[in-house]
């Protein structure tokens, strides 16, 4: 999955893709690259955002997610909102990713239910603006997998497919540097949930934990467009613990380890067949 | 070039004028790149079961071959789609068009933004009855013999539309 932020204030790439003709083209050339589906958004959840009013956030996506889906590209659709979601469903994109997994607007399950398209329901505890006051854990795998069952609990309850719905631990947000490795090293856990195993969704793509990990000898943390061979890192590792999808700023290396790790849970299949 | 793949779609409108919505989105089917109709069904009238009230249905099936890969075939769906979905009834009712794939080239996928066959095929008499009409042999992949799971529902809502008929013209 190839990110197009149609935002000024991405963390991750400075606002590079703001402006309708530039994310269309960003969003052609991520397929070109390897992408199997384009995540559009127009609402920066960085740590610390402020929210984008709703009509500013239709008039930023509108467009490229019109252009996408008529140019065939498979559309992911990036908003808390439902009305957002609602036109991108009505210009025919295939997946919502809601980075509050149903609960900033609770009419938003609904409407992916009656469209009947995929589901990203991620782990989330609040808005952009105060995110870090939420992040307290005694045992973060746990409480991320608990509060992830009662979202699926509650957008199933909304009419959602239980089939259609993928989950996201939500690296980053409402998450401390130290909660997102142990996230990273439980995928598999974190997506059997309930007694069912639902594929899942991980964005660590040049977040603010990477750029710590790889922080200067004074503490300076590497800013973003230097974290993407971290990033890459993490797609291999990932996609070899079974992720269903990585969400990347960078395609090109990111689509190599995501087959890279196919070979590799290929090679670790025929050696476990007698 | 990648080698072609029979595939089976479903498509069904039931708002505005549902046969002319058909006839457009078999002629975009046809349209497709790398994409041959091969077959089209009668079309059938169905009355929704279960959720809310809304009008009835116009169904029919579309075998198809195609180089398009299943995603790719499902991005042109979604776009067909929405060129001809604009209209809705109420935010949470149906479409004014839904093409849904059934099949393709047997496979079986769990994923969740393509699943294959279609999760809820084996249920739909307004799928299964066009499908047997114009392939009596088909199987669903996973659930058996469309004929045999034909038998096993219940058909009274689903109706023949004498008359109707959807092509592809040739420019």
């Amino acid at each position: 999955m190839g990110v197009v932020n149609v935002t000024p204030d991405s963390f991750s790439d400075g606002g590079r893709w703001f402006g309708a003709d530039t994310a269309i083209r960003h969003g052609l050339d991520l397929i070109a690259q390897g992408a199997d589906i384009v995540d559009v958004g127009g609402e920066s959840t960085r740590p610390g955002a402020q929210r984008v009013p709703e009509e500013e956030e239709l008039r930023r996506i509108g467009p490229v997610v019109t252009e996408l889906v008529r140019a065939g590209v498979p559309v992911s659709i990036d908003t808390m909102r439902a009305s957002v979601a609602e036109f991108a469903l009505d210009a025919g994109v295939q997946l919502v990713n809601d980075v509050s997994g149903g609960l900033a607007d609770p009419q938003l399950p609904r409407l992916v239910a009656a469209a009947g398209v995929g589901y990203v329901v991620v782990h989330w505890r609040g808005h952009s603006q105060d995110m870090y006051a939420r992040a307290v854990y005694a045992d973060v795998v746990s409480e991320v997998r608990d509060e992830l069952t009662r979202r699926i609990e509650a957008v199933v309850a909304a009419g959602v497919d239980p089939g259609r719905i993928v989950v996201d631990p939500g690296l980053g947000f409402g998450k401390r540097q130290e909660h997102n490795w142990p996230l990273l090293a439980s995928l598999a856990d974190i997506g059997w949930l309930g007694g069912r195993a639902f594929p899942v969704l991980v964005g660590a793509s040049r977040k603010g934990f990477l750029g710590r990990l790889l922080a200067a000898p004074d503490g300076t943390p590497r800013p973003s467009d230097g974290r993407d061979g971290a990033t890459v890192a993490i797609s291999a590792l990932a996609a070899a613990a079974g992720a269903w999808c990585v969400r990347v700023h960078q395609v090109p290396g990111n689509a190599d380890a995501v087959r890279v790790a196919a070979a590799w849970r290929e090679g670790a299949a025929s050696r476990a067949r007698p | 070039m990648t080698a072609r793949a029979r595939a089976v779609l479903s498509v069904g409108a039931n708002l505005g004028d549902r046969l002319g919505t058909l006839q457009g989105c078999v002629q975009a089917i046809a349209r497709l790149p790398d994409t041959d109709v091969l077959a089209i069904s009668p079309v059938y009238e169905t009355t929704p079961v279960g959720g809310p009230a809304q009008p009835d249905y116009l169904n029919a099936v579309l075998v198809v071959q195609t180089g398009l890969p299943p995603r790719d075939l499902l991005a042109a769906v979604h776009r067909i789609e929405a060129d001809f979905g604009r209209v809705r009834a109420g935010r949470f009712g149906p479409r004014t068009l839904d093409v849904d794939i059934i099949d393709y080239a047997g496979q079986v996928s769990s994923d969740p933004v393509l699943a294959l066959p279609h999760p809820r095929a084996h249920e739909r008499a307004f799928v299964l009855a066009p499908w047997h009409d114009i392939d009596p042999g088909a199987d669903l992949p996973g659930r058996g013999a469309v004929a045999g799971l034909l038998a096993g529902l219940n058909q009274a809502g689903v109706r023949p539309v004498p008359g109707a008929e959807l092509r592809v013209t040739t420019p």
